[in-house]
This record gives structure tokens, C-alpha cells and sequence, in this order.
């Protein structure tokens, strides 16, 4: 992928309006599911919509709100803090074990399954229950560290800890840009590793000049969609700390469901919902404006 | 030997004699550094044998030849990724294990083998709400709208992808920016603004599910669009004119060129559609309200009154029945999806 | 495609007009656990026989079902009987100010409206109209573990005082794990409302005002925090690292460390049930020691409406009726929706041994002795659910973000923000 600015060869011009007639029932179905929805949230942002009752322009009040209510500042830059913690963690693992993987080693499949069931079994009750076992107070990696003669820490309780564990759930379904690094992985040619051990080039030199910009296209496919799910982050935290402790966990995400759902205020929520959109926009914007200072595509130097 | 390897010899062997010195003293009556040594004794002992066996595989690696340190290094990576395999598999396990004890147990302890175990969590999953609902009609209601979702979500996307992707018509260029940005867009603030609206089109609680299948005949999921317009874009546009040359018309062309080149993204798509269909909660929540309609993730929470108290051997149970028919999915087509969800992202 | 797609549409069309043209066929809500269920099918097939008529279903458990119901009365599309929480009565009103619940003063000759009491009846009348009629009544009362106090070597309390020095005794004789009571954030919220009306003897909110001065409020919150330096609450970090989301989930509270609780008796059974065997589950005493009133409050635990858009409005006051005051409903509800509130339901039920004895004796005691009545706003999701003020209050409190004096001003202006919407 990545070549954004891959235009179809110029086809013949009567066939133009074929593709237009392909595209629509898309077209149709985008303005009728999507845009009208869409739009009307956005007028929704900028009134104090009450579910039942209605409600009327209040101008830029809910985004003034946003900006200055310190729950909701809060919850922007805890939001901003899980991105930047999460997304850097689970790539580096998934590359990590692709890197170990793409060897030729027996059962390749098999740990490949393996490692993608977290991803499936996703934010299930199930998996709130065990999570919280595992980081309550005298759950089983506190007794490890009992066991290691460590402080004990309330996970659950700190307002530090509490979200790195919503993190953590996250890293550990790194299945989807774990399996989409191993494919990259294979796609760097052998030679090029050969080449460089007989100029006596270590093994961490290799992975930093020649894999790693090999590869980049990959990483900014996972870069960009792990940013996009981890700023649209929900389940984690709703199932594990319902926000808590202190808020420490109240993504923007649950701030957009809490005020649409319990206190019925369609407005702030769908203002928080836009805010959440143009930050995802804006990342996504700037990863693409960046992509060409550090993604290297093989076709742009020639040698395919 | 290198100055480096020494140094951590060194450090490592500190560390193993702490925590041995520590493991001697345990018990006596210290106090000062002798009791920080006691107290994280397992911690030093860890911590030190560790730096050694590392230090060891860089001594052994300098000695061996090339065969043998490929044997070395294989040794290594498979212990790691059993290490890591274990961390991964463990919850279903623990959650299969879960499904036979009792509440207390399921909250007192962590090992997955039940002490007691009970089959009660299966007996009260097989409730069928006088003839209502049973989880079996619920697994088979799922299927009833996830099967159509999943044809229809792969016809219409791959249509729209050709469009997009082999044809060059006025406004195409804003038109995909459209459609990319609908990727960024929260499911979360639609939910609203759609309800009101199918429930004007009388798709609510409709026992053929129109409001969780008809969007689907539209390509409205982003997702798998942009996947396949990324595959196409590998397949070499020769192989159209050729066809074309043949005398297939458009549609021809679609079906006997390039289906056949996009089948693994398609199969992929499909996968991946069938499973977040069948994970589906907050869809079925809304459109669905007639129980002997619930799909199984309604059935699912039928059980789990906050009033009443939870039986959570019975969730887990039925949450692991209902599971079951993606996971055999995944199982059985997993060569298929990965490459499809990989060919998506690599190609082109 | 297109052609399938205008199939499909049509015949959606088609079939709910097709639905929606049956006469003679209503629809009924209701939320709860399988128990529930069962009675209240039962409840219907006995309608359905009776009356000749269809009863279409739509139930489930409580986690999703607001947002449901609310969705569904915007749209129009709710059944025509529901059950409904309190607080619905008041939040689910339109733009021109007309209650999405039909009046059912104007169904009287169909409804048996003596057989519940005026104050019941004025506790879901909301401008004049009658918006539902309730289930049951219900309030908060403290439940011991028997077996730990037993254990401590102690009675369970009855004051304040001998909560406070049980603490001390739990901890000393059983260990630090060990507490008398536990609390969450909304139970802290009315054990002390519950203290200041016993002291001041004054309502929480009068006429959509708060009654209490910040000063009368940090008092309140002084002695919930003066629980916990007793040690006997554990503080929100213990309990947040607990890993339970409720306190019938909790490890502690299913194996005794934790030895109270002080919950609504219509949701106690679930405590009870959640124990490990060999605990002895008790109903508490009010405490005495607070002041020369009786505080508390009961509420109306929730109550069947019928949705103003609904096209039989007669045959689904004759269900409501049904089930609350003719024989054969009351008897397949028996208590699932609580102690019946309709004096008949109450007298049948008493006399074929019907009721739950822990949940009578709890509900008889809570009858009682509490005195004032609930505002409406109490529970409105801004100030009860997570993330909100008494929330931020208590658990702020306890993890030494606020003072007393602070954590009272933010209730005092929370609590004052949501009356003046």
C-alpha cells in the first residue's frame, strides 16, 4: 500500500462514468448512513441537545466547555497519554516477536495462532475478570513480587499504574501489526544480510540499516491504524476500571458514551466526539505529510 | 574473552552470591544491608542468574561454529516464543477452566484447573426461557444475519474498490478522500442520529435484522474497501487490457480477471467480518428486541442481572460455547487470512 | 442489485405495517435476572389465557438496558407496557414538556389505584399525571456477616460508636484485611445522607433546593471520613484494588474479610447468595446514636407505565392491573419485582408465604423507621453514575485530594448544578 499517490492509469474517457456508477451504491450508502448522521452530529456539537427533550444553538459553548472543564482537559490528555504510550509499546513488541519469528524455525504457524488468539478473544467480560486477577492487590503478579521481595502496588488503586495496565492489554493483542511486520520481514531479500556480514556489519547494524527501511512502509501502515484505534480506545478501560481511579483512566472515548447515555447531553457528547475526530485527522494528516522523509518505497528508487 | 562479557561476569556473579548470601540468612536475626539482602533475595538470585546465562550464550556463541550457533540461536528463540505463546494462550485456557468453578473459586484463585469442579455453569447456560430463547436458536439467530452480512460486505466492497481503484471518473480523487476519512470516524457518534432514522424506516426489531444487514449492501464498512483497493493496486493492469482485448466487458472483466487475483484479500475480509459480526454487541442491543430473535451476544447477557448476581461459570460458559464457531473459523482458515490481511498492507 | 435492494426495502415496509395492524396484541418490557423472567412470562401466559389476547415480550438484564429504552422512547417505539426506574419518570420528558408516559389517572376504572397508598401513588405523579404505578418499595439497610463478627468476638452495631470501635477490634483481633462495613462511593453518598437527616432531621433537597449549608454537609462527610480512620471502611484504593466492580463480586466480601453492608433490600439477595459456605447472613439494626430523627429514605424501586404512543392504552392498563391486583398475576410474580407495593399483592403474598423471609424482615424494618422522601434528582446519572459527583467527592476524599471542608463545597456546588437544569 502506502502509495497514496497512485493514480489509475488514464482509461478511456467513456469508460469514466462507469466507475462512477461502481462506486454508486457506496456513494448512496455513505450519504444516507454516514453523512446525514454525521452532519447532524455536527449540528447536534453546537447545540445543548438533550436526548428527550431537544434544544437549541448555543454556539461554540460545548467546545469552550471541553477546552476548560478540567475532567474533560483530563480526559484529552490521558487520551494523548495512552496514544503515545501504547502505540510505541505494541509495535516494538510486535516487531520484536515477528523478528524472532522470521527464521526458519518448526511451528512458525502454529505460535502465528497462538500469539492472535488475545487479539480475538478482544474486550470480552472474560477478559476483564481475568485482567483484573491478574493486577488486583493480592492478584498473581503481586505475589510475584512479594515473591521477589518487592514493594507490593496497587494497580488498580494508582493513578499511574491504572492506565499503563489499560495499556497493557492492548500490547498484549498485538496480533495484527505482529503478523503484518512478519510478512514484511520475509519480503527483505536474504542477500542483503549476506552482504552485510561479510563486510562485517553486526547483527543490531543490520536491523537498523537495512531492515528497518526495508520495512517502513510497513511500519507506518501500523503506525497510523494503531493510532486510529488507540485514540478511539473504549473498551479497555469501560470493562477493567470504568474510568477510575480518579478519573486516571477516563479516555475521551468513555467521556463521549457517559455524557450521550447517562446524563443525556447529545450536544457535549457529540462536541467531545468531534473533538476525537479531528484529532485522529490531525495525526493521520501528519504522518502522511512525514511519510517521505522516512518511508522508503521501492518503487520510488527505481529498483523494481 | 571481550572486557565487556567480563564486566557482566562480574555483575552477575555479585548478584547470584547476594541473593545466595541472602537465601543463607534467611530467618537469622540481621538487620542493616544483610536485611535488604533477605528481604529481595529471590529478586538478586533472578536478577543474577539471568546476566550469567546470558553472559554463557555470549561465550558459547564466540566458540561455536556457524552450524552451531544457528542451533544456539534456534534454542534461544524457541524458548522465548513458548514463553510468550504461554502469556498468550493462558486466558482461554483460564476462561475454559473458569466455565467449571464456582463463583468464589473463579475470584479466589488464578490457576485454570478447577478444585471443585462443577458442571453447573453449562446446566444453567441450556435455560431456554420458556421455549423463548436457548443458546442454540441464539448462535443460529447470529448466523442468520452475520452470513448475509458477510456475502453482501464482500460483494459491494469489492465492486466499490473497482471502482475506485481501476477507473478514473470525474471527482474520484475527493471521493476516496471521503471515503478514507470515514475510516477516522467513531462508531460511537453515530449511534444516535442512525437509530432515530432506521426506526423511521421500521428497521427496528425487524426479524430479518435490516438495519444490522442492509448498510452492508453498500459498502459501509471502510475498512475492508480500502484493504481491497490496496490488494488491487498489486495486481499488474495488463492483465485487464488483456481481457479487454478479449472482449470481456466491465463486469467480465471483474469476475474472470480479477476475483480470481483478489480471492485471498476477499476471503480475508470475509473472516474479519464474520468474526467482529458475530462479536457485535452494541447493533443487536438496539435493532434487535424480540427474544426469540437475540442473537448470542444478547443471549449472553440475558444472564448477567446485576440485581439477581452474576453466575459467572454460566457467562464465561456460554460466552465459550458462543465463541467457539469463530474460533473454529480461525482456526480452520488462518493460512487464508493472514495472508489476505497481510497482502492489504504489503502489496502495492 | 438495485432491483434486490427495492425488494428488500418494500417487504420491510410491508411487514411492519402488517405488524403494526393487528389489533388486539400489545407489547410489554421488563428488565432483570432469570428469575424474573420466569414469573413474569408466567404472569402473561395467565394474561393471555384470561384474556384472549397476544402479549409480545422484550427483556433482558439491566447492563444496556437504559440506553435501549431511552433510544426506544425517542423514537417512539417503545412497548406499550414498560417497566420503569424512578428517575425515568422525570428525565424522560419532550421538547414541549409533555411526559413520554401516558397519565394513568385517566384508566382508573381499569386500574385499581386504591390499592396502592397516596403517598406512593404522589411519588410517581409528576405535574399533575399519574406516570407509573410501583413494583415495590425499597431502601437501603445494613446486612452483617454474622460469622465474622462472631469471629471478632463482637455484636454486630448499632450505633455509630460501636461501628467506629469495631473497626479497632477487627483490626486487632482478625488483622488489617479485616474490615466491619464496606462502601462504595453512591453507599458512602446515602449512609450520609442518611446520618445528617438523622441528626437535622431535614430532607436532602426541598422544592429543588438543596437543604443543607456546606458547613451541615462537611459534618456529614467529617463522620464517613472518621469511619475510615477507624479503620472501619477500607479506603477507595483498597477497594478499587480489590479488582471487584461491585461488592458482591469482591473476593473479600464472598470469604468475610469484609463483614457488612448497606444496600437496597431489594438487591441484597445477591450478597446473601455471592458468601462462601459457612457464613452466616443477618439483617442490621438502624443506629441509634445519631440524632433524635430518623433518617433514610424509601424509594420507589421501579413501576410499570404505558408508553403514551401506545395504540391500546385499555388493554395494557388491564396487564398492569393484572399483575398487580388480580390472584392469578400476583401469584406467578410472587416477590421477583420485591415486596409488592399493591396492598392486595402485599396481603396475598404474606398469607400463601410468597416473600423471601430475609428480604420481608429487611423491608419491614426500612418501612419502619425511614422518613424522608427521595428527590427525584438524587440519581440522576451526572451525580450517581462513574465519573460523577459523588463519585469524584468520596473517592477524592478518601485519596486525599480534598479536605472535608473542600469535598463538601464540591458536593454542595455538584449537587446545586444538577438541581438548576
Amino acid at each position: 500500500m502506502q502509495r497514496t499517490n497512485t493514480r489509475p492509469r488514464r482509461s478511456r474517457l467513456d469508460q469514466g462514468y462507469m466507475g462512477f456508477l461502481l462506486i454508486l451504491p457506496w456513494l448512496v450508502g455513505f450519504l444516507i448512513f454516514k453523512a446525514y448522521p454525521f452532519v447532524s452530529s455536527l449540528y447536534y456539537s453546537f447545540t445543548d441537545w438533550n436526548l428527550f427533550s431537544g434544544g437549541s444553538w448555543i454556539g461554540i459553548q460545548n467546545y469552550v466547555t471541553a477546552f476548560t472543564n478540567p475532567k474533560t482537559v483530563k480526559a484529552l490528555r490521558v487520551t494523548f497519554v495512552y496514544a503515545f504510550m501504547t502505540v510505541p509499546l505494541k509495535l516494538m513488541f510486535a516487531l520484536f516477536i515477528a523478528y524472532i519469528l522470521n527464521f526458519k524455525i518448526k511451528g512458525v504457524g502454529l505460535f502465528r495462532t497462538a500469539y492472535y488468539i488475545p487479539s480475538i478473544l478482544g474486550g470480552s467480560m472474560a477478559i476483564a475478570v481475568l485482567w483484573r486477577a491478574m493486577f488486583k492487590n493480592d492478584g498473581v503478579i503481586n505475589r510475584i513480587l512479594t515473591i521477589l521481595g518487592m514493594e507490593n502496588i496497587n494497580f488498580l488503586a494508582d493513578k499511574t499504574w491504572a492506565l499503563f495496565i489499560i495499556c497493557l492489554l492492548r500490547v498484549w493483542q498485538f496480533g495484527s501489526p505482529m503478523v503484518l511486520f512478519l510478512a514484511a520481514l520475509k519480503g527483505v531479500p536474504e542477500e542483503l544480510y549476506e552482504a552485510a556480514s561479510i563486510d562485517g556489519a553486526s547483527s543490531g547494524r543490520q536491523f537498523l540499516k537495512i531492515t528497518l527501511p526495508l520495512i517502513s512502509p510497513v511500519v507506518f501502515y501500523n503506525l497510523v491504524t494503531q493510532l486510529v484505534q488507540a485514540f478511539q480506545e473504549f473498551n479497555g478501560p469501560y470493562i477493567i476500571t470504568q474510568g477510575g481511579p480518579r478519573n486516571a483512566t477516563t479516555l475521551i472515548s468513555l467521556i463521549v458514551y457517559n455524557s450521550a447515555f447517562s446524563e443525556y447531553n447529545v450536544g457535549m457528547s457529540s462536541a467531545m466526539a468531534w473533538i476525537m475526530f479531528v484529532i485522529v485527522m490531525v495525526f493521520t494528516a501528519i504522518s502522511f505529510g512525514t511519510q517521505k522523509k522516512w518511508v522508503f518505497y521501492s518503487d520510488e528508487r527505481g529498483d523494481r | 574473552m571481550s572486557a565487556t562479557i567480563l564486566v557482566f561476569l562480574v555483575i552477575g556473579a555479585l548478584l547470584t552470591g547476594c541473593g545466595l548470601y541472602g537465601n543463607a540468612m534467611q530467618g537469622r536475626d540481621v538487620d542493616g544491608f544483610a536485611a535488604a539482602l533477605v528481604q529481595s533475595r529471590n529478586l538478586y538470585l533472578l536478577l543474577g542468574i539471568l546476566v550469567l546465562l546470558i553472559v554463557l550464550y555470549r561465550i558459547l556463541y564466540r566458540r561455536c561454529d556457524t552450524r552451531q550457533r544457528h542451533v544456539l540461536s534456534t534454542a534461544v528463540r524457541y524458548v522465548i516464543l513458548v514463553a510468550v505463546g504461554i502469556l498468550m494462550v493462558y486466558p482461554l485456557l483460564w476462561m475454559v477452566g473458569a466455565t467449571f468453578k464456582d463463583n468464589v473459586e473463579i475470584f479466589t484463585s488464578i490457576g485454570f484447573i478447577p478444585h471443585k469442579p462443577t458442571m453447573e455453569g453449562y446446566r444453567a447456560a441450556m435455560n431456554d426461557y420458556g421455549g423463548d430463547i436457548n443458546i442454540w436458536k441464539s448462535m443460529l439467530n447470529t448466523y442468520k444475519f452475520v452470513l448475509p452480512r458477510v456475502v453482501f460486505t464482500v460483494v459491494s466492497s469489492t465492486i466499490t474498490a473497482y471502482g475506485f481503484g481501476r477507473f478514473n471518473f470525474r471527482g474520484r480523487k475527493f471521493l476516496f478522500a471521503v471515503l478514507l476519512s470515514t475510516l477516522f470516524l467513531p462508531q460511537v457518534v453515530l449511534n444516535i442520529p442512525q437509530y432515530l432514522m432506521y426506526s423511521k424506516f421500521g428497521w427496528v426489531d425487524s426479524p430479518w435484522y435490516l438495519a444490522l444487514i442492509v448498510p452492508s449492501l453498500f459498502a459501509q464498512e471502510t475498512y475492508f474497501v480500502y484493504m481491497l483497493i490496496q490488494f488491487m493496486r498489486g495486481i499488474p493492469r495488463d492483465l485487464d487490457e488483456a481481457a479487454k482485448i478479449d472482449g470481456c466487458n466491465i463486469m467480465q472483466t471483474l469476475v474472470l480477471v480479477l476475483v480470481p487475483m483478489l480471492w485471498p484479500a476477499m476471503v480475508s475480509a470475509a473472516l474479519f467480518q464474520f468474526m467482529w459480526s458475530s462479536n457485535d454487541f452494541m447493533g443487536p442491543l438496539l435493532y434487535v428486541k424480540t427474544p426469540s430473535n437475540y442473537p448470542a451476544t444478547l443471549f449472553v447477557r440475558l444472564s448477567m442481572d446485576g440485581d439477581a448476581g452474576f453466575n459467572w461459570n454460566r457467562v464465561l460458559a456460554i460466552s465459550l460455547i458462543s465463541i467457539i464457531p469463530s474460533l473454529a473459523v480461525f482456526f480452520m482458515a488462518q493460512s487464508q487470512f493472514m495472508d489476505g490481511i497481510t497482502a492489504g498492507a504489503v502489496k502495492g | 442489485m438495485k432491483k434486490l435492494i427495492a425488494v428488500v426495502l418494500c417487504l420491510a415496509l410491508a411487514l411492519t405495517c402488517a405488524a403494526t395492524a393487528l389489533a388486539e396484541e400489545i407489547s410489554i418490557s421488563w428488565w432483570g435476572g432469570d428469575s424474573r423472567h420466569e414469573a413474569t412470562q408466567a404472569a402473561i401466559a395467565a394474561f393471555e389465557a384470561a384474556e384472549g389476547v397476544t402479549v409480545k415480550t422484550h427483556y433482558a438484564a439491566w447492563s444496556g438496558w437504559e440506553e435501549t429504552m431511552s433510544g426506544s422512547f425517542v423514537a417512539g417505539n417503545a412497548e406499550d407496557v414498560d417497566m420503569v426506574n424512578w428517575n425515568w419518570l422525570f428525565s424522560f420528558v419532550d421538547a414541549s414538556g409533555e411526559s413520554y408516559f401516558y397519565d394513568l389517572n385517566q384508566l382508573s376504572d381499569i386500574i385499581d389505584l386504591s390499592q396502592w397508598s397516596d403517598g406512593m401513588l404522589q411519588a410517581c405523579t409528576v405535574n399533575g399525571k399519574l406516570l407509573a404505578l410501583p413494583n415495590a418499595l425499597t431502601g437501603r439497610i445494613f446486612y452483617w456477616n454474622k460469622t465474622t463478627f462472631d469471629q471478632a468476638g463482637i455484636e454486630f452495631p448499632t450505633t455509630y460508636a460501636a461501628l467506629k470501635e469495631a473497626g479497632a477490634v477487627f483490626q486487632e483481633k482478625l488483622g488489617n484485611d479485616y474490615y466491619p462495613l464496606a462502601l462504595g462511593a453512591y453507599d458512602k453518598m446515602i449512609l450520609m445522607v442518611y446520618m445528617l437527616e438523622s441528626k437535622y432531621g431535614k430532607a436532602w433537597v426541598v422544592d429543588g433546593a438543596l437543604n443543607y449549608t456546606v458547613d451541615e454537609i462537611a459534618e456529614g462527610i467529617q463522620l464517613i471520613q472518621d469511619l475510615e480512620d477507624a479503620h472501619a471502611i477500607p479506603t477507595a484504593a483498597t477497594l478499587a484494588g480489590d479488582g471487584a466492580d461491585s461488592l458482591d463480586k469482591n473476593e473479600k466480601w464472598i470469604t468475610g474479610k469484609y463483614a457488612g453492608v448497606w444496600e437496597w433490600d431489594t438487591s441484597a439477595s445477591k450478597c446473601q447468595n455471592a458468601l462462601a459456605e459457612g457464613q452466616e447472613f443477618v439483617v442490621g439494626e438502624e443506629l441509634t446514636d445519631l440524632g433524635e430523627y430518623k433518617g433514610g429514605f424509601t424509594k420507589v424501586a421501579h413501576g410499570f407505565s404505558i408508553a403514551r404512543n401506545s395504540a391500546n392504552v385499555e388493554l395494557a392498563a388491564k396487564l398492569i392491573n393484572f399483575m398487580n391486583n388480580e390472584e392469578e398475576g400476583i401469584r406467578a410474580r410472587k416477590s421477583e419485582y420485591g415486596i409488592p407495593a399493591s396492598a392486595k399483592g402485599l396481603a396475598l403474598c404474606s398469607d400463601e408465604g410468597l416473600i423471601n423471609p430475609t428480604v420481608a424482615e429487611a423491608n419491614g424494618k426500612i418501612l419502619a423507621w425511614c422518613s424522608f422522601p427521595l428527590d427525584p434528582k438524587f440519581e440522576s446519572g451526572e451525580l450517581k453514575n462513574d465519573g460523577g459527583v459523588y463519585q469524584d467527592v468520596f473517592e477524592g476524599l478518601s485519596y486525599q485530594d480534598y479536605s472535608v471542608q473542600e469535598a463538601a463545597q464540591v458536593l454542595f456546588d455538584g449537587v446545586t448544578a444538577v438541581l438548576a437544569k
